[in-house]
């Protein structure tokens, strides 16, 4: 907004006026779009989705697709396993990450940057490409089709950012204050369990957060290790939706709107956390 | 028959194969941290012989089948048969198998699966011949072209259970308004008939049919070729640039290009197709015989029972009325716990009694011939009473250990024809060069 910087504070706000909230209400739009779209797809009857062309808005509520979904076992039970797989995968990160988080950000060992981006680099390995020799392995040791095939590979694609967003947010904390923990006798692992942890709360809830949304979306793995249905996180369930010539797009669009809703929820609740989390030593260099 | 390595050599273990009971022991050791998650998924056969067996099916038969395996297990209380889900989109479901067999086997004993499954399955060894078992005189009593499309280099490796037609749907009302008493024989009455309506009744399409680039469109286009007379593969020859096929692409073509059939049909699966059809948008449509059922369902259709009739696909002149269908088989995994007790179960299965119930219950097509005369069946199915010429003049997509990898090649050659950005010859030749390809490669 050229010219709003000289202006008095009050004259600056109005000043962003129009112009700023027509393109911020712009950008909400263009990224809710979709969403919209598919909230639309959920509601509507199944002779209005195939409508040709498509009315913009809804002519004709229903709550069939709804009904569908929630009346489907393998639906309802994936929610369950999909909160149970992204919960103990969140856990499983936070549990092994903290520790090595805090390593690499306190202590001086050899080749500490050389480890932390190799860490990195396992996060960007093709999950594709190691997909084959994981299903062997763990038919090998009697794993497939439990969710712990799921859990231990999601874990260990997940962990490396983990490791990477709590190593930034705990190298910010001051270190005067764990210096003034062990001043007053407690170990390092004290420290860090009762002075630094509850400081980095931040940090650890949006390491947490990221793990459990990548987890909770995942398809690949899931759809790859567990053939029964009854072992199915949602993901895998919504495509089944169908049958050999049909899609039930209207029962896939409410699906889709139902597990994103409890992350929509989870984020905006703790979207200043996460955003604190995310920037940690940003500023600093 | 030696093992033929699958298309991704990448993902193949080759010769390794895990001894099965060296599997079961080893899932059987997972049971205890299964059961903390509150799971029985991999306990369900033991032991060999016992007359356990476990199957697999698509979601969308759940209404009719755990009743059939429930009447089952009653009737044979020595022995259990379990069942499990496998995805509703087939080929999700096959990529499903291929990965299980090349980590070294599936538990499940009875596989459920497509008619393009068996010449892939049983080149790498993973399902049995079931030579011995469905006999020859057993075979006879089902549809000879469903029973071809089981067998591959001689040996017989599934047993039909449902079967897929491809119908020609027509707006009967519209049809005799202009004074049409018959259906269209060949592509040229069709599309004579087309254009004579579209004008005159002010319908927008003459004909649809799924064009996209997927499955259902490589059917479509097979299709396409042998209603002229031409055919794709012959054994393990590439026949597909013959005077005959290219006839056929130019047929497809020239619906789309002289505004017959839309663009969209380059787009169109099933529910976009039998969407248009059934808004009253077409004369004609190519479909599988469900979405008769959608007519006179209001929330779904604008037209009635009495405004659209089925008849056999057209052909060009002089040859002999033929489609391309799909349907649903079982097979038998080569290392099944107990073979007896699975191959009784798939007998069970594919009976004329359980048949008759899916047809009932479900409108899917028999694969039992007889099936085709019971009065019950003719009265309730519409796809039996009005497809009993069709049916038995469906063949199967080409017998190939490779037929996904061709699949795929020939249904982004038939899109492009359809679109026109391919001449037909074109489109013919590209596909002829990527089978041979294809085939050199594997073979």
């Amino acid at each position: 907004m050229a010219g709003a910087l000289g202006r008095p504070r009050g004259a600056r706000r109005s000043g962003l006026g129009w112009g700023f909230y027509l393109s911020a209400g712009a950008l909400v739009l263009l990224s809710l779009a979709p969403i919209l779209w598919v909230l639309k797809m959920s509601i509507v009857p199944r002779a209005e989705l195939f409508a040709s062309p498509p009315p913009l808005l809804p002519q004709e509520l229903t709550g069939a697709s709804y009904a569908t979904i929630f009346d489907d076992p393998t639906f309802v039970r994936g929610l369950l396993n999909s909160a149970i797989i992204a919960g103990s995968t969140t856990i499983a990160c936070l549990v092994l990450g903290a520790p090595a988080a805090y390593a690499f950000a306190r202590l001086r060992f050899r080749f500490r940057t050389a480890i932390m981006t190799a860490i990195l680099a396992l996060a960007f390995f093709p999950a594709a490409a190691v997909i084959a020799p994981l299903f062997i392995e763990f038919r090998a040791v009697g794993l497939l089709n439990t969710f712990w095939a799921v859990i231990i590979t999601d874990t260990v694609f997940v962990l490396p950012l983990t490791v990477w967003i709590l190593t930034a947010f705990f190298r910010q904390l001051p270190r005067d204050l764990e210096d003034a923990a062990r001043v007053d006798g407690a170990t390092t692992l004290q420290a860090f369990r009762l002075v630094v942890l509850p400081l980095a709360a931040p940090g650890v809830a949006a390491a947490a957060i990221i793990a459990f949304i990548v987890t909770w979306n995942e398809f690949l793995f899931a759809n790859t290790f567990l053939f029964d249905s009854s072992t199915w996180p949602a993901t895998v369930a919504i495509p089944n939706f169908a049958t050999t010539h049909t899609v039930d797009y209207g029962a896939q669009a409410a699906a889709a709107l139902v597990i994103t809703v409890p992350i929509a929820i989870v984020v905006l609740a703790f979207q200043r956390r996460i955003v604190q989390g995310l920037t940690a030593g940003a500023l600093k260099g | 028959m030696s093992p033929v390595e699958t298309e991704q050599p990448s993902t193949s273990t080759g010769t390794r194969r895990t001894n099965r009971r060296e599997f079961l022991v080893v899932s059987g050791g997972s049971l205890a941290a299964v059961s903390l998650w509150g799971l029985s998924a991999c306990g369900d056969d033991d032991d060999g012989g016992t007359g356990e067996v476990l199957m697999n099916f698509s979601p969308d038969l759940k209404q009719i089948v755990p009743g059939q395996v429930d009447a089952y297990n009653n009737q044979h209380p020595d022995g259990e048969v379990s069942t499990r889900t496998t995805p509703a989109d087939t080929t999700e479901a096959f990529d499903q198998f291929r990965t299980q067999f090349q980590g070294g086997g599936s538990d499940i004993d009875v596989i459920m699966g497509d008619i393009i499954w068996p010449p892939q399955f049983a080149a790498n060894g993973w399902i049995a011949s079931l030579d011995d078992r469905f006999t020859e005189s057993d075979r006879e009593a089902f549809i000879p072209g469903v029973v071809e499309g089981n067998t591959y280099e001689d040996s017989v490796y599934g047993v039909p259970w449902f079967t897929d037609a491809g119908y020609l749907y027509m707006r009967s009302d519209l049809l005799e308004d202009a004074g049409y008493s018959e259906p269209p024989a060949t592509w040229d009455e069709l599309m004579e008939m087309a254009r004579k309506i579209q004008q005159d009744a002010g319908i927008p399409n003459g004909f649809v049919f799924t064009g996209a680039q997927y499955e259902g469109g490589t059917v479509l286009g097979i299709e396409f070729i042998r209603t002229h007379g031409g055919d794709v593969l012959d054994g393990d020859t590439v026949i597909v640039d013959s005077p005959e096929a290219i006839a056929g692409l130019t047929t497809q073509q020239t619906l789309v290009a002289d505004g017959i059939a839309p663009d969209a049909v380059a787009n169109y699966e099933e529910d976009q197709a039998s969407g248009a059809f059934l808004r009253g948008d077409s004369v004609f449509m190519r479909m599988w015989p469900y979405a008769y059922d959608f007519l006179g369902d209001k929330e779904l259709s604008n037209l009635d029972v009495d405004q659209v009739e089925l008849a056999p696909l057209p052909v060009a002149e002089g040859i002999e009325p033929v489609n391309v269908g799909g349907g649903f088989n079982f097979f038998l995994n080569a290392e099944a716990a107990d073979p007896d007790a699975a191959y009784s179960f798939i007998e069970y299965m594919t009976a004329a009694e359980q048949q008759k119930t899916m047809a009932l219950e479900g409108g899917y097509l028999p694969t039992r011939t007889e099936l085709y005369d019971d009065e019950e069946i003719i009265e309730a199915v519409p796809g039996v009473r009005l497809g009993r010429e069709i049916v038995p003049t469906t063949t199967t997509p080409p017998v190939s250990p490779y037929y996904s990898d061709m699949s795929l090649a020939m249904s982004e050659a038939y899109n492009a024809n359809i679109l026109g950005s391919m001449s037909p010859e074109e489109a013919a030749a590209t596909i002829a060069e990527d089978l041979q390809t294809i085939i050199e490669k594997g073979g």
